[in-house]
C-alpha cells in the first residue's frame, strides 16, 4: 500500500508539473514504484516534460469511462525498468469529465499498486484542484518566492486542511539566492513563516531545468546541476531520511576545488 | 386606576436623582402620572445646570420606545439629563445578545487567506492572521501572534480592542472607523487600537495596562497635531 500525494499551489507556473516529474523520477532511481497522475485534464503535458507523449494511447478519461482498462492506459518510462508510470490526461475534454469519487476510486487502485502515487494538480481551486484533492492522503504544496505564489500557497493550504489534508509540505521553487541576498525575493525562512508549514526542500533557480524540460527529460537525471540534487534531496526526505538543506551559496572555484582535495580548506 | 395610586418615588443624592417608576401600573397611566409630578412642585430643576437623572423601572418591561419617551418627557420638563436607566426585566432575545456578547470563540492555527473567522463577542486567536485572511467580531479580537491580515472589531458599534502579539495588519478597524497603515514605530510591534473620541489610536502594548487613563492622556496631548484620517502613535513613556 503506498501514498497518494497531491502536488498543488493554486497559482499556476510555479512548477507543479516540473516538479512532478522530477520527483516522481527521482524516487524511482532510489528503487521505488511511481505513478504519476496528470490531473490537468485539457491541458495535459505531464507527458510532455517526461518526453513520453508519442506512447501515449488511452488516457484518464478513458479509463474512467470503462473505455480502456488501467493497465492500458499506464504509459511506461523505458528509462527506469518501468518502475515510473505515467497516466496522462485528456487533451480532447475538459475537467468536467471526472468527479472526485471517481477519481478517488481510481488512486485507490494505484495505490495498491505502486510505492508512490503522484497526483499533479491543475492550476487554481475550482473542480480540477477538487479532482485533484479527492484520493490524496498527503499534499505538497509548490511555491516560488514571490508574494503572489505565496499567497496563493496560503490559500492552498488553508483549502488543504478543511479537505482532511493538513500538515502539508511545501517545496520552494526557483530560489535565486543572489537575489534573496540583494533583499528582492522573499527569503526561504520567511515563506516557511507564513505558510507555517513543514519544509520539505528549496530548489533553486537554473536555466538547465527549462532546457532539459524542453528536451523531454526531467533534470534530476543530470547529476551536475544543484536543481537535480535538490530533487534528488527531496525524494531521499519523502522516504524519511533526514538530509540537510542543500548549501546554495558555495560557489567553488577551480582553486577552492583544488584546496579542498588537499586538504586545505 | 386613579393617578395617585401610581407610586414614583425621586430620591436626591450627590450624583444626581434617582426616579423609581411604579412597575405595576399601566404605562400610560405613568407617563401621565410622572407628567403631573413634573408640572408640579419642582420649579428649582428648571434652572443652572443639567441635574443628571437615573431611571429605575424595577420589574416593569420596557421597550426601547418607551425608554424614549420616558427620557424626552423628563428632559424637557426642566433642567433634566438621563444617564441611566436601570431594569430588572429584559427580553429573552435581549438577553441572548448580550450573551453572545460576551462570548469568547477561541481559535488555534493560522487563519490564512480567504479564511475568515467571524465572532458574536470576543476572539481569542493563538495563532497568526496570515494576508489575506479576515477576523471580524462583534466584542474585541486577541491574537497570540502575527497579525497580518484583516482584523475588524466591534463591528456592531460596541466598545473594543484589538490586540496582537506583532501588529502588522494590512487593515483593521473598530466599529466605524478602519485604517489601512500602521504607524512606522509600531508595525510589526506588539500592539493595540481601541477607539477613543471618535479616533482610532494604535498603542503599545504595554501601555494597555493603563487604560482607559493612557487614553484620555494621549488623547488630550495630540488633538492639536493629528492628521484626520490617519493612524498614528503617540510617544508615551509609561
Amino acid at each position: 500500500m503506498g501514498e497518494a500525494i497531491v502536488i498543488t499551489s493554486g497559482k499556476g507556473g510555479v512548477g507543479k508539473t516540473t516538479t512532478t516529474a522530477n520527483v516522481g523520477t527521482a524516487l524511482a532511481m532510489i528503487g521505488k514504484k511511481v505513478a504519476l497522475v496528470d490531473t490537468d485534464i485539457g491541458l495535459r503535458n505531464l507527458d510532455l516534460v517526461l518526453g513520453l507523449e508519442n506512447r501515449i494511447v488511452y488516457d484518464l478519461v478513458d479509463v474512467i469511462e470503462g473505455r480502456a482498462r488501467l493497465e492500458q492506459a499506464l504509459v511506461k518510462d523505458k528509462r527506469f525498468e518501468e518502475r515510473l508510470v505515467l497516466l496522462p490526461a485528456a487533451q480532447i475534454k475538459d475537467k468536467t469529465a471526472v468527479q472526485p469519487e471517481q477519481m478517488a476510486a481510481l488512486v485507490h487502485e494505484l495505490v495498491a499498486r505502486f510505492d508512490f502515487v503522484l497526483l499533479d494538480s491543475p492550476a487554481g481551486i475550482e473542480q480540477g484542484f477538487q479532482n485533484a484533492i479527492s484520493g490524496a492522503t498527503q499534499a505538497i504544496v509548490v511555491t516560488t518566492p514571490e508574494v503572489s505564489a505565496i499567497r496563493d500557497a496560503d490559500r492552498v493550504i488553508g483549502l488543504l486542511e478543511k479537505n482532511g489534508l493538513g500538515r502539508a509540505k511545501l517545496i520552494i521553487n526557483r530560489l535565486r539566492l543572489q537575489m534573496v541576498k540583494r533583499m528582492e525575493q522573499v527569503s526561504v525562512d520567511e515563506i516557511v513563516h507564513i505558510l507555517g508549514v513543514d519544509l520539505l526542500g528549496v530548489v533553486p533557480d537554473d536555466e538547465i531545468v527549462i532546457k532539459m524540460t524542453n528536451e523531454g527529460t526531467p533534470t534530476v537525471v543530470d547529476t551536475r546541476s544543484k536543481a537535480a540534487l535538490a530533487y534528488r534531496n527531496i525524494a531521499r526526505r519523502m522516504l524519511g531520511e533526514s538530509v540537510p538543506l542543500l548549501k546554495l551559496e558555495e560557489k567553488q572555484g577551480v582553486f577552492n576545488k583544488v584546496l579542498k582535495m588537499f586538504g586545505m580548506s | 386606576m386613579a393617578l395617585q395610586d401610581v407610586q414614583i418615588v425621586i430620591k436626591g443624592s450627590r450624583d444626581g436623582l434617582s426616579f423609581f417608576l411604579d412597575p405595576h401600573c399601566r404605562f400610560d397611566d405613568l407617563l401621565f402620572a410622572l407628567e403631573a409630578r413634573l408640572m408640579g412642585a419642582y420649579d428649582h430643576f428648571l434652572q443652572g445646570p443639567p441635574t443628571e437623572v437615573r431611571l429605575h423601572f424595577g420589574t416593569r418591561y420596557v421597550t426601547e420606545e418607551q425608554v424614549d419617551s420616558v427620557r424626552a418627557l423628563i428632559e424637557q420638563h426642566g433642567s433634566l439629563k438621563v444617564i441611566d436607566v436601570i431594569r430588572d426585566v429584559f427580553d429573552k432575545q435581549e438577553v441572548e445578545a448580550m450573551l453572545r456578547r460576551r462570548s469568547l470563540k477561541t481559535e488555534v492555527g493560522i487563519v490564512r487567506s480567504g479564511q475568515v473567522v467571524e465572532a458574536t463577542g470576543d476572539v481569542l486567536l493563538l495563532g497568526d492572521v496570515n494576508p489575506g485572511g479576515l477576523i471580524r467580531a462583534k466584542g474585541s479580537i486577541y491574537i497570540f501572534g502575527q497579525l497580518r491580515g484583516q482584523a475588524l472589531a466591534g463591528v456592531d458599534g460596541d466598545p473594543a480592542l484589538i490586540v496582537a502579539h506583532d501588529f502588522q495588519p494590512t487593515r483593521f478597524g473598530i466599529g466605524r472607523l478602519a485604517l489601512d497603515e500602521v504607524p512606522q514605530e509600531l508595525y510589526g510591534k506588539a500592539a493595540f487600537t481601541a477607539l477613543y473620541q471618535d479616533r482610532l489610536f494604535v498603542l503599545p502594548l504595554k501601555s494597555l495596562r493603563a487604560l482607559p487613563f493612557v487614553l484620555d492622556e494621549v488623547a488630550e496631548e495630540h488633538r492639536a497635531i493629528e492628521p484626520k484620517g490617519q493612524a498614528w502613535a503617540p510617544k508615551l513613556s509609561l
